[in-house]
């Protein structure tokens, strides 16, 4: 079930695995406008698609678009993976 | 519509100048508005030159028309004024330090909005097309880049998205012209109704496809607006009061403005609802530049190519520069230049003017073409290449790690590139940044980057009288100066950097001739800025020399540069004159040398050791900016700020060589 467990596998952007997808939980209020006007909020479905050398941006995929992230607004994203084998693993926790 | 033609471009004023005559005439002012609007790197601008005729800065990277264009268009017999606005993620968007999107868009007047959206890409566009409705202004939508999306498979229902946004809706393509006609000329009879009186709030709405709970917030808002009394109360939305009293937007529409965090979000849904609802993707294939763009931003084999680009990028403009400036120069000197001194011999009697005159007219003019054409013109032709591809966006991104080093986003490659040809055009190009700070920070790295006349400077000091090898190390100490400068300058200058937020735009082949059209553009602005600096500071340095006024500065100074570099005092005076003219300072150097220490000095090596070059090489590539450069400064920060730049790229370059010169034991 999606929102079966929101804490344990919560993560920020930042530490997503690459090609997970995932869904936006939260954004910090200091990031909320920047991130708006690229269509990420609340509830965005995206994906890391690789990252620049020397700990640079994140390169992001949402929806068509690729965007690319530098770290410290990464983290302030906190998103849910939406992976098929951990939903089960995480009924528990509802 | 007619085409872009490098021709047409030589002979028109640029779009700020147009925008002053144009909202000074009066007629101009009864003539119906049509903004064009759209995200980032959709091709607005493309469109807009394609919709008037005639080319507007345009490229692949997101974020090139920092300005506002109007120009006059006349379409299917109606005389109309279209105004190309910046490119918006939405309508609070304030990047570029520019005021709220909205602000521009209401001083713009507009009586319709022409929005711009990628035809394949609908779920993102489509919200800043929402928020243009929202606020009560007649809209046409161009569907543009068809030709993109049908590469992707994406194929679109044209007509139900038009009854779903309520609005028209044409298939464009940008790049070709096709569809732009009409999508104009739509807007144009829209944008002419509205101005024969059906304004806003008389003309039927379509409901809004928001939750009826967040229209019952803005309905509450709107309240807010219809009420003059509670004007006060809205802290900070004075400008907006005054949209809605020019009738310019409903009550409503301002609303939507001050709720803009609340509606977004609900855009957005909206946007990726009515997206599915009309639009098929065929899956599959993932087209080759989709493929490619993945792989140039990763390590490998995205840095080498990065340095690959890099090094061609330079190694081209240097080396198609210095093959191009000898034939211009020796075709100058046979041909040229002795017309120019019989001319000016026999219209100027005063023989010291005459003499200055020549220094203007023949080695000032010659010095703009060898340098100008040669190096600048072939070095924008492969900028435009490199944006037009798509290809820079990806380089910011590579580069991010490295700028933030100097407080600044990755994006900030892109002038300080440009820098290597000629500081005056980088200057223009920190635009591309978002903030002052940001700005002033990557000029002062551009200012201190050698352009390519104090490249050929040290170059031409070094490699004959103390090795190539030598030369190389030159720049190398002139990088290191540079790049400890720039950390330097961002631990002392207040502020922080903003991180980088970029989409990535698709890669995409340069069309010829946007890519001609786009460096003779900028080239022609470049000439605008450099060609009276360089024809008056010539003929004032002409005037000093050929008078003997340069005797006096060179006693004032020549002690003191002993002390401090170990340079004898003929060399200090050219430095000082090199303000005015940078790749004069070796030339001058010799002249002056003949001048007081006879023939006999006629080689550098004559009278300057391997050391004292060296220094002087270093003073030379760093020190002050020319006068085209401190012109460019003043102009784009102000008086204070220019000088407080060039302040310290004086002291950093007279520090710098002063150093040098203790270490080698020259001073």
């Amino acid at each position: 079930m999606p929102n079966s467990d929101p804490r344990s596998r919560e993560c920020s952007l930042a530490e997503l695995p690459r090609g997970i997808s995932a869904r936006v939980v939260s954004i910090a209020p200091g990031d909320v406008a920047r991130l708006a006007g690229h269509g990420i909020h609340a509830g965005t479905e995206l994906c890391v698609e690789g990252d620049a050398p020397f700990r640079g941006p994140r390169i992001i995929r949402v929806g068509t678009a690729r965007l690319a992230l530098a770290r410290g607004v990464a983290v302030e994203v906190r998103v849910a993976p939406r992976d098929g084998a951990n939903e089960d693993a995480a009924g528990e926790g509802a | 519509m007619s085409a872009v033609r490098a021709a047409d471009l030589a002979c028109h004023a640029r779009p700020d100048e147009l925008a002053l005559e144009m909202t000074q005439g009066v007629a101009v002012d009864l003539l119906p508005v049509v903004a064009i609007v759209g995200r980032p790197n959709v091709g607005k601008s493309t469109f807009f030159a394609k919709a008037t005729g005639r080319y507007a800065e345009a490229s692949n990277v997101p974020g090139t028309t920092v300005g506002v264009a109007r120009r006059q268009v006349r379409v299917g017999g109606r005389n109309a004024v279209v105004v190309d606005l910046p490119g918006a993620l939405s309508l609070v968007d304030g990047s570029a330090g520019l005021p709220p999107f909205w602000q521009l868009l209401g001083d713009a007047r507009p009586d319709a909005i022409l929005a711009v959206v990628d035809l394949g890409d609908l779920a993102r566009h489509l919200p800043l097309v929402l928020a243009c409705r929202d606020l009560g202004m007649p809209i046409v939508v161009a569907a543009n880049l068809a030709d993109e999306a049908a590469a992707r498979g994406v194929t679109v229902d044209v007509g139900r998205l038009s009854q779903l946004l309520a609005a028209p809706v044409y298939r464009t393509i940008g790049r070709e012209g096709v569809g732009v006609g009409d999508a104009v000329a739509a807007a144009v009879k829209l944008a002419a109704a509205g101005q024969r009186g059906a304004g806003p709030a008389r003309r039927a709405r379509p409901a809004p496809p928001y939750a009826p709970d967040v229209v019952a917030r803005i309905n509450a808002l709107a309240r807010k607006f219809a009420a003059p009394t509670a004007a006060e109360n809205l802290a900070g939305v004075d400008p907006l009061r005054a949209l809605v009293e020019r009738g310019q937007i409903t009550p409503i529409g301002a609303a939507t403005i001050v709720g803009a965090e609340m509606l977004e979000p609900a855009r957005w849904v909206v946007a990726e609802g009515w997206a599915a609802q009309v639009e098929q993707r065929r899956g599959g294939a993932v087209p080759l530049a989709d493929r490619l763009a993945q792989h140039i931003t990763a390590p490998w084999p995205g840095l080498p190519l990065f340095l690959l680009v890099t090094v061609l990028t330079i190694g081209l403009t240097i080396a198609v520069g210095t093959l191009l400036s000898g034939v211009l120069g020796s075709a100058w000197a046979s041909y040229v230049s002795p017309t120019l001194t019989s001319a000016v011999n026999t219209l100027v009697p005063v023989p010291p003017v005459a003499k200055a005159t020549l220094w203007a007219v023949d080695s000032g003019l010659l010095a703009m073409l060898s340098v100008g054409i040669p190096f600048v013109l072939v070095f924008y032709v492969l900028l435009a290449v490199l944006e037009d591809s798509g290809y820079l966006a990806s380089a910011a991104v590579l580069s991010d790690r490295v700028f933030n080093a100097f407080g600044l986003p990755g994006r900030a490659a892109i002038p300080i590139l440009a820098a290597t040809g000629c500081n005056v055009p980088a200057i223009y190009g920190t635009r591309v940044l978002e903030s002052r700070r940001e700005r002033l920070l990557a000029s002062f790295l551009i200012v201190l980057t050698p352009c390519s006349a104090r490249s050929a400077v040290v170059v031409a000091a070094l490699a004959p009288f103390a090795g190539a090898g030598v030369a190389l190390a030159a720049f190398g100490v002139v990088g290191l100066v540079a790049v400890g400068a720039g950390i330097g300058a961002n631990a002392l200058v207040p502020g922080r950097q903003s991180p980088l937020v970029l989409e990535l735009p698709p890669l995409r082949r340069p069309i010829a001739r946007l890519v001609a059209a786009k460096a003779w553009y900028r080239f022609r602005s470049f000439v605008r800025t450099a060609t009276p600096v360089m024809l008056v500071g010539s003929f004032v340095l002409g005037l000093a020399y050929e008078t003997g006024a340069i005797g006096p500065i060179e006693s004032a100074i020549g002690p003191s540069l002993k002390w401090l570099l170990g340079l004898p005092a003929v060399a200090g005076i050219a430095l000082v004159l090199s303000f005015l003219r940078k790749e004069l300072a070796l030339q001058l150097l010799l002249v002056l040398a003949i001048a007081e220490l006879g023939q006999g000095a006629s080689s550098l090596g004559a009278f300057m050791s391997p050391g004292q070059l060296f220094v002087y090489a270093i003073a030379t590539a760093v020190s002050i900016p020319c006068a085209a450069t401190l012109a460019s400064l003043v102009d784009e920060f102000g008086k204070r700020a220019a000088l407080a730049v060039s302040a310290a790229t004086l002291l950093v370059g007279l520090g710098a060589a002063a150093v040098v010169a203790r270490l080698i034991g020259v001073a």
